[in-house]
């Protein structure tokens, strides 16, 4: 390893943003917080992006490494130990600087630091509690921070920085603990889970606080295998909080998609527990990109699955937000996504027996399974319809995407063209409307490039 | 005869048109009779009569507070924000919007089977919309003085809705944002109250072709160029998500 000690600021955030960009998260949402005299910063609920980048993800927080030293070697890992790269550390006061100065000129929301494990876990984190206790207290950062917990650092420290961060995250990176035996051999399941467990227990135990227990739910008690009984109801804190809050914006997780055999079900059916039992706000998925070389990893040079880790994100999508499980999306006998449709049209069209859908009557959560209706826009035609009948011409100006929807729904009975309940024709039809979108996704060239040797008709 | 139309021209800020909707609804002309527009680039129409409104803060406010109270405080900001667009057709818009709100009271936002409701909320969405990118994409350069200086490029007048955000944001600073469209400014110093202000857009040219630190701004390109992935590389994706129209002023795009 080569340790440079004196770089300019300029070569330092070239080398640890280079090394952090990996890491997919960037979001800024999860919690709101107003400005205050003396500081500053605010912060949105639903997040705010500021840029985006040349690979098209968005750019919302000063994505960095504290240090890209690291005693681990993890196989997946551009900052293994056994890569040759030039190696250095921010100073406390140069990541304080460097935030406050982007973010005064609304070119970030906030900060995501990061970490590779210079001499111990607990030294790590250690040096990450104090860059943000200065960050709060003497620079007096009233913004968004987001922060990595160190697998194998102590519960004391991890305590003490959830309470300067909105949001903490440790990164499950693969879906099975042989996955992770594997490829990452100084890191444990056991190692990641365990401080999950204690973030999502410090943000319980501050819940019970304000609720008085009230509609509270257990937590459950630690285990290996992370198969969960469903419990419904989310909370909702009723009381301001207190001054200082632990991890109000909740915790996330990301899973490497690609590096190893893991199939989808089995990628989704982790993520699925991880929001039942670990109360996560989000699961990331990230497309290996395939930079180091090793037998147990995809060749260097291997296209990253893009359109794999889209599809995986709608499905996560549907999972949070539609009321959809795992199972019915995927099975040990279908344990991948359809890559030519998305999961929701792919569910539709193997369910035709609920289809057609009348509009004006369904129930909201069956409106929510319909293929190009969102949920802001079912929630619009439940109110909508409570003074007058919806026709197609209403839908659309309510936002429902009527080239997807309009083969699963009638309004009044009818439906908007003559088209068939059939699970062969809708299928052929939407795959037309998707066929342009999925192509660009894996490989990034444009339809007109595309139909020069496009086969698909001949098939 | 035939009756000839009447067409009521206002000046371009939510005070006019409230105004405007005012006299208009006070006079009880008939809606096909009845045009609102702003003032500026018009067509004239024959044998019309044109009745400029002289803006008035009391008129403005008694439609302001008797929306909020008679219909709903929902209603009142969809059309403050509608009356921020740059559609011509806002005005008569909010005013269909209005008769039925004042008929109906606070359903009236639900009710989107009805195209005068559908209308507004497009208008305002889209103002929404504007908004919400420019809190995004607008960038903040440091003058000299420490003074932070930004300009953006709206098709709606987005300004008072950004104001707020940023004076909440950067308390403890001085700022400006200035909107190269409407020829208008929020200015706000440490401590105070924002207020938004006509601008002489001469002197906002001078005062961004200042002298200003370069370092930060260096770094953020920096940063920007090194943060994306090779290997992900797509345009279409990064268009798509931040269209050109806004980064006159992202100097992260800046070659």
């Amino acid at each position: 390893m080569f340790v440079v000690e004196d770089l300019s600021v300029d070569q330092k955030l070239e080398i640890l943003s280079d090394a952090a960009k990996y890491d997919v998260a960037c979001t800024s949402s999860g919690v709101d917080r107003k400005g205050q005299a003396g500081m500053i910063g605010n912060a949105a609920k639903c997040g705010i992006c500021h840029s985006f980048a040349a690979d098209g993800r968005c750019i919302s927080l000063l994505k960095i490494l504290m240090t890209n030293e690291c005693i681990h070697d993890c196989k997946y890992c551009i900052n293994r130990r056994s890569n040759d790269t030039l190696r250095t550390s921010f100073t406390p006061e140069e990541v304080c600087e460097l935030t406050i100065q982007f973010y005064r000129r609304n070119y970030i929301e906030g900060l995501f630091l990061s970490s590779g494990v210079r001499k111990s876990p607990d030294e790590t984190m250690e040096q990450i509690y104090i860059t943000l206790k200065l960050l709060r207290e003497t620079y007096r950062f009233n913004g968004y921070i987001h922060v990595k917990g160190i697998p194998g650092a102590s519960p004391e420290l991890i305590e003490a920085v959830g309470f300067l961060a909105d949001r903490m995250s440790l990164n499950l990176e693969l879906p099975t603990a042989d996955g992770l035996k594997q490829l990452a051999p100084g890191k444990s399941r056991e190692k990641i889970l365990l401080p999950m467990r204690q973030i999502q227990k410090g943000i319980h135990g501050q819940r019970m606080l304000l609720t008085d227990g009230r509609a509270e739910r257990p937590v459950l008690p630690m285990q290996e295998e992370m198969s969960l009984p469903a419990v419904s109801g989310r909370l909702v804190p009723a009381a301001p909080r207190p001054k200082s809050a632990f991890v109000p914006a909740g915790q996330s997780t990301q899973m490497i998609v690609g590096a190893t055999q893991e199939n989808d079900f089995q990628l989704l059916t982790v993520a699925e527990s991880l929001y039942r039992s670990y109360d996560l706000k989000r699961v990331f998925y990230s497309a290996y990109v395939a930079l180091n070389e090793d037998s147990h990893l995809p060749e260097v040079g291997t296209k990253p699955p893009l359109l794999r880790e889209h599809r995986l994100y709608q499905a996560d999508w549907l999972l949070r937000f539609y009321g959809f499980e795992a199972k019915e999306l995927l099975s040990e006998q279908r344990p991948n996504f359809n890559v030519y449709l998305d999961p929701k049209c792919d569910w539709a069209i193997r369910h035709l027996e609920h289809f057609p859908i009348e509009i004006n009557t369904a129930p909201y959560d069956m409106l929510l399974r319909i293929p190009g209706i969102g949920v802001k826009s079912a929630r619009r035609i439940v109110k909508a319809r409570r003074s007058s009948r919806l026709d197609f011409e209403q839908l659309k100006r309510i936002g429902v995407v009527l080239k997807r929807a309009h083969y699963f729904i009638t309004c009044n009975g009818k439906m908007m063209y003559r088209t068939k309940i059939d699970e062969d024709y809708i299928t052929r039809r939407i795959l037309d409307l998707d066929h342009k979108k999925n192509w660009e996704l894996d490989y990034n060239v444009t339809f007109r490039q595309l139909s020069l040797f496009d086969d698909k008709n001949f098939a | 005869m035939e009756q000839g139309k009447i067409i009521y021209i206002c000046e371009n800020t939510p005070d006019g048109v409230f105004t405007a909707i005012y006299d208009a609804w006070a006079a009880r002309i008939a809606d096909e009779r009845l045009n609102i527009i702003v003032d500026g680039d018009y067509t004239f129409e024959l044998f019309a009569e044109y009745r400029y409104v002289e803006t008035d803060m009391e008129k403005a406010v008694k439609v302001a507070r008797s929306v909020s109270r008679k219909i709903s405080s929902e209603a009142y900001r969809q059309m403050y924000t509608a009356s921020l667009s740059h559609e011509e057709d806002k005005i008569m818009a909010i005013y269909r919007f209005l008769k039925l709100g004042f008929r109906v009271g606070a359903a009236v936002t639900d009710m989107h089977g009805r195209d005068e409701v559908c209308r507004v909320f497009e208008l305002c969405r889209n103002v929404s919309n504007e908004a919400c990118s420019f809190r995004e994409f607008l960038r903040f350069a440091e003058l000299e003085n420490g003074i932070l200086l930004a300009r953006i490029r709206p098709k709606n007048f987005v300004l008072p809705l950004i104001a707020g955000h940023f004076a909440d944001r950067f308390p403890e600073e001085n700022f400006a944002i200035v909107d190269d469209t409407a020829q208008m400014g929020v200015f706000h110093e440490r401590g105070k109250k924002w207020f938004l202000s006509p601008v002489d857009s001469e002197a906002i040219r001078r005062l961004w072709n200042s002298e200003r630190s370069q370092e930060y701004e260096r770094l953020w390109k920096l940063f920007f160029r090194t943060i994306a992935i090779e290997e992900r590389r797509n345009y279409r994706c990064q268009r798509t998500l931040c269209a050109l129209r806004y980064r006159d002023y992202m100097l992260e795009f800046d070659r």
